[in-house]
């Protein structure tokens, strides 16, 4: 067979006689056992064997169910009745425009928003995470962090799936970067029994945190108007993407407002968060003048956004457009979710963008993430006394008489009482 | 120039030594980019065998039509040029792939980065082996020569999976490893280049080899420090490194910002300094302590240098032992200079142990009133084998009465996504197999205690606040309010019950790592939800799949194979992905009962691969009859070899004891393996010499068996040992040999009517 290689496919040849004897020597007729004997024999030796193997290795139980899943509510069950979303736009063709935040969403029919959570029906848009929330937990105010108002109580703190920026270190991923129907667990909590939940644990305060609460803007909204009939105050924690309108609308209800700040730069916006910072910088504009009460967050990243002349520059326009008062928190980061590849902040590095913040002329900035840290307490700006000695989320001593300054009278802003 | 008629056998067998040394060293700085996931492994390896395929069907074509021997030493000269390309392009692999500083590759990157990576050294030693097949049967040897090649590079591989082991375990760094594989594998282009010679002018040549590889040193070793350094720097993004090892048991990093040190071990942050994670630290050191009526012995199992040992210190306790079982983590510790790493250490009370902390609990007369284990979450087998059942039960063994187990895990205040959630909900319920009591206190970091004293469930916040006050302690995170706070029930209940309501989670144990499957579900979520949700879907089906396995493999064996000679590679293809997967499962399951597989792996490889030289070598030179009617017994002996996997794992674990035994005992395993891979190679090679094109004969068996190896590569950490866990994984291995042994016995009456010309 010199000459020419037998190729796939080929029927072999009896003129082919180093082939053909080949294989009629090795397995000829008549000396096998029947085909089927070896595959059938086997295939029971494991069929016996593999309940065997399955009941010691723990895999089966009679009667044991397999492992728990999520799973999606359904449509009938929990979505049902979906709440139609606000300040939206209908568009020709079935399509729709978001107008809760600045991404401002063109969703075709059948689709949903960047933030995984507004679905076009049939040319309507609806919220999937109207009183359908999936964090539900009492936290120290401090967690917030809020540290001019209401030191010392418990808030209760609501999150729900979706968010509408992709931020790499985000803590909250499990929440925010994934869709309604993946979450692993999800309350059924209309705005009235959020409202009563905080009444029964006699909680001063609600929060939406977690999860950016744009994407709840109409179950926000509706829990604020709601709480406040009630004597009951609303924060809520933000990225500050939210557009002006619905923002403004919202203010009316609200008591305070913590914003994250996550940079200075539209480059690391972009890079890190898939975002804008112009947005932000307008959220924060009219919360100032709204006369809500804001604080605001900048998570320290290394090699991201702990360059100096960014802080100053966030210094200052913080100093310029919303005032000195504005409480200015520098969190420690640590590696997580995707930006695992950083250390964590230099406790030096916070240490510097506080004194820069302060050079800058804003009379509130605290570091936070670093238990014990002297600079997680507050001090009075004009006597420099400790008037809230705070550790890590406790509050360990409240001078403030109040509001005010125990020792030089001086009045602290904040929403103390 | 020519190549001596039986296939220049020095430069094949460096070759082949240059290739495995290559194979190693790439893997592990692909280990490193992947933060220590060992699961890759079988991704990377995968991914070098295709390359391979590749390289071999260039180097068939490129043969056929040339003149193979003039080329041969062109290539090999390639060849070696690619391997340290190779290396820098597996730790250069984060910015090549521009991933956005600090950020983790996601699974789509690992894929690129073991591309680019393994690319260029694989793809050539592939095109290499496929020249020497070409010279070998180009000499009248038909299917003996290829045969031969086949044994040499094996024999090759195996001389350079050794001396990688043996130069890292001596301290050598990996750059110096790749120096010297490199020069030793130069001296084979030499060689080529003086076979033409004859005698007194061949002698002659041999100065000014010396002289050249001298020269080669004295260049290259500097040139090579300096690569080295830029590299490591740029691997890191541009930060400061101040310190960098590659120890047997994988690699340690410092990077310096400022005053603060970070140090990585595998890519992974192990500890900052000196400001620590201060709520880890200190809730691992103090809770368990308080806990404890009166603490006296503490161990710590991993983790305590850099703030956890300097919390325990603050305890009025008599002893500590701290186990780690990296000598170059602590040497890294030390690097930073720090005071407070080093006052911790210098600490009168504290013991350091050096070792596997497994062993340790085992061999120890000791009994402590707290176990701390500060390992981190249990993402890779190395960690896992240190939370499972059968660590565990050591931990409890080594308990002084009333003694507490503390370790922790990621979490969430408010919310637990599915997958954290059923990790947590596995801790707890291979924690509740071992203990009497479990006590679960949720937060951001999950702090879970276990004891076998009912004391543990009935100690309240103010019970541990009075317990801290009278003992005059101070921290800077944890207090009396603080203590109060993470037990207070208000806050806590809910998020307690959740993780351990599941009485069915499935428990995490060495031989169905169950940690390691919800840890990688956790990432994949991060990451590759697809990945997640596959996991999380094949978690779900149960094992009773794999009794379709082997008549799904006989009928579509039997439609789609129609030729003879399809059946025959169809059954190597079968046993290329057996070799591939059971090699995978022997590494990884040594891993998990015993560990050190960093340092091991390069031996397990190597057996592996002499089992196959020593199979190629005992099966060649037999008659096609033969070589067929042995080819059809192997395939048996593999069913019934991997069916004998799975009580030889239990057996494993049962004498985990006898530490020393375990790695001869697997490598001897990898080795038989590795023996009947390595025969049915040879044997397909003679059984269809007859085919007149040994060469093409040669490449085809070599790619249906580089082509089962790089799926069951592909399959096996990512699905299979996952999610069937080891003895599920090599039954499987057993169900698919057992159909592929059913289309060839049952072929047989089929085959010969054709054969007979109907």
């Amino acid at each position: 067979m010199a000459g020419r290689s037998l190729q796939d496919g080929d029927e072999p040849s009896p003129r082919d006689p180093d082939l053909s004897s080949t294989f009629q020597e090795v397995l000829p007729v008549g000396r096998e056992l029947p085909r089927w004997a070896l595959p059938v024999t086997l295939t029971l030796v494991i069929l016996l064997g593999i309940p065997v193997l399955a009941y010691g290795m723990g895999w089966w139980r009679p009667g044991r169910p397999g492992p728990e899943e999520p799973g999606p509510p359904g449509a009938a069950g929990l979505w049902e009745p979906l709440q139609e979303a606000r300040f939206y736009e209908k568009l020709p063709g079935g399509a729709v425009q978001c107008g809760i935040c600045f991404r401002a969403c063109v969703i075709p029919a059948g689709g949903r928003g960047f933030c995984r959570t507004r679905v076009n029906v049939d040319g309507r848009l609806f919220t999937l995470v109207y009183g359908r929330p999936s964090a539900l937990h009492i936290d120290p105010v401090e967690k917030e962090p809020l540290h001019h108002f209401l030191p010392g109580s418990a808030m209760l703190c609501v999150g729900t799936a979706g968010c509408n920026f992709r931020c790499a270190f985000c803590h909250n991923w499990p929440l925010s970067q994934r869709p309604p129907e993946e979450m692993a667990r999800v309350y059924n909590l209309p705005p009235e029994a959020v409202v009563a939940f905080a009444r029964e644990h006699g909680l001063p305060s609600i929060s939406f945190t977690y999860n950016e609460p744009t994407v709840a803007f109409e179950y926000l909204y509706d829990v604020a108007a709601l709480a406040r009939q009630h004597g009951i105050r609303v924060v809520f924690h933000s990225n500050g993407g939210m557009k002006p309108e619905p923002l403004r609308a919202l203010l009316r209800h609200v008591d305070g407002v913590v914003i994250d700040l996550k940079a200075f730069t539209e480059e690391f916006y972009r890079e890190v968060s898939q975002a804008s910072l112009d947005p932000v910088l307008e959220t924060l504009k009219i919360i100032s003048e709204a006369g809500v009460w804001l604080e605001i967050v900048n998570l320290v990243v290394p090699t991201l956004n702990d360059c100096p002349d960014a802080i100053r520059a966030m210094s200052e326009w913080i100093l310029a457009n919303l005032g000195p008062d504005v409480p200015l928190h520098f969190s420690r980061f640590f590696p997580n979710y995707r930006l695992t590849a950083l250390p964590p902040t230099p406790v030096e590095t916070l240490e510097m963008a506080h004194s820069i913040a302060r050079e800058a002329g804003l009379r509130f900035v605290s570091i936070g993430n670093v238990p014990g840290h002297p600079n997680n307490s507050t001090f009075c700006p004009d006597c420099g006394e400790k008037v809230i000695h705070r550790i890590h989320f406790e509050v360990v001593d409240n001078r403030l008489q109040d509001g005010a300054c125990p020792d030089c009278g001086s009045r602290l802003p904040g929403i103390w009482n | 120039m020519a190549i001596e008629p039986r296939t220049g056998g020095p430069p094949v067998g460096l070759a082949g030594m240059a290739g495995m040394a290559a194979q190693v060293l790439v893997l592990r700085e692909l280990l490193v980019a992947f933060q220590g996931n060992e699961l890759t492994l079988g991704l990377v390896l995968a991914i070098w065998v295709a390359a391979e395929a590749v390289g071999v069907w260039a180097g068939r074509r490129f043969s056929a039509s040339g003149d193979s021997p003039a080329w041969y030493s062109r290539f090999y000269a390639l060849g070696l040029a690619a391997i340290p390309v190779s290396f820098y392009l597996a730790r250069l692999s984060r910015p090549l792939l521009s991933v956005p500083a600090g950020q983790a590759l996601g699974a789509g990157e690992m894929v690129v980065a073991a591309l680019l990576a393994a690319g260029p050294a694989a793809l050539t030693h592939g095109f290499l082996f496929a020249l020497a097949c070409r010279v070998a049967g180009s000499s009248g040897d038909r299917g003996q020569g290829p045969a031969r090649v086949y044994i040499q590079e094996t024999a090759g591989t195996l001389v350079g999976a050794i001396a990688v082991t043996v130069f890292l375990a001596v301290g050598w760094r990996a750059s110096s490893v790749l120096g010297a594989v490199l020069v030793a594998a130069g001296l084979g282009c030499l060689r080529i280049r003086s076979t033409d010679e004859r005698g007194p002018a061949r002698r002659r040549r041999w100065p000014a080899v010396a002289a050249v590889v001298l020269l080669v040193w004295a260049v290259g070793a500097p040139l090579l420090q300096h690569l080295d350094r830029w590299s490591i720097g740029r691997q890191w993004s541009g930060q400061d490194i101040v310190f960098h090892a590659d120890s047997p048991h994988g690699n340690v990093a410092v990077v310096r910002t400022g005053r603060q040190y970070a140090v990585h071990y595998g890519g992974l942050l192990a500890a900052a300094v000196p400001v620590p994670d201060v709520e880890l630290q200190e809730s691992l050191a103090h809770l368990p302590l308080v806990f404890h009526p009166r603490p006296e012995a503490v161990l710590v199992l991993a983790g305590g240098a850099g703030g956890l040992l300097a919390e325990i210190q603050e305890h009025p306790v008599r002893r500590i032992t701290y186990v780690e079982l990296d000598p170059a983590l602590l040497r890294a510790m030390l690097a930073t200079a720090s005071p407070a790493v080093v006052a911790e250490l210098d600490d009168p009370r504290l013991q350091v142990v050096h070792g596997d902390a497994r062993r340790y609990l085992r061999l120890t007369s000791a009994r402590y009133d707290a176990v701390i284990l500060g390992a981190g979450l249990p993402g890779t087998l190395q960690i896992n084998r240190l939370y499972t059942r059968e660590s565990f039960r050591l931990v409890n063994r080594v308990l002084a009465p009333g003694g507490i187990l503390a370790l922790a895990a990621p979490g969430h205040r408010a919310y637990l996504g599915p997958e954290l959630r059923q990790l947590l909900q596995c801790l707890f319920a291979t924690l509740d197999g071992e203990f009497e009591q479990v006590r679960v206190l949720p937060g951001d970091r999950v702090l879970f205690l276990a004891s076998d004293d009912p004391g543990l469930a009935q100690v309240t916040g103010a019970e541990l606040a009075r317990r801290w006050r009278e003992r005059g302690l101070e921290a800077a995170m944890v207090s009396e309010a603080y203590l109060e706070y993470r037990l207070n029930p208000l806050f806590w209940r809910r998020a307690a019950e959740e993780i351990a309501g599941d009485s069915l989670a499935r428990p995490n144990t060495d031989l169905h790592p169950a940690g390691v499957f919800h840890s990688l579900r956790y990432w994949g979520a991060m990451f590759t939800p697809g990945l997640a949700g596959l996991l999380g879907a094949a978690g779900g089906i149960g094992p009773w799949w794999i009794l379709a396995v082997p008549v799904l493999v006989f009928i579509g064996g039997r439609l789609a194979l129609r030729s003879p000679r399809r059946r025959v590679l169809g059954a190597v293809f079968t046993t290329g992905m057996v070799g591939m997967v059971g090699d995978v499962l022997l590494i990884l399951a040594l891993q998990s009962i015993h560990g050190h597989v960093y340092q091991l792996i390069g031996i397990l490889l190597a057996a592996f691969m002499g089992g196959a030289a020593a199979g190629a070598h005992w099966a060649s030179g037999r008659p096609a009859r033969a070589a067929g009617r042995l080819f059809r017994r192997l395939e048996w002996a593999l069913v019934a070899f991997t069916l004998l996997v799975v009580p030889g794992l239990w057996l494993a674990r049962a004498i985990e004891p006898a530490a020393g035994a375990l790695p001869v005992i697997f490598a001897l395993t990898c080795a038989a393996l590795g023996l009947a891979v390595g025969a049915q190679f040879t044997l397909a090679l003679g059984w269809l010499a007859g085919e007149g094109d040994p060469a093409g004969t040669a490449g085809r068996i070599y790619g249906a068996d580089l082509a089962g190896g790089c799926l069951g590569g592909v399959l096996a950490g990512t699905v299979l040992l996952p999610v069937l866990g080891f003895p599920g994984t090599a039954l499987l291995l057993a169900a698919i040999k057992l159909g592929s042994a059913s289309v060839l016995a049952g072929g047989g009456a089929a085959l010969s009517p054709e054969l007979a010309g109907r």
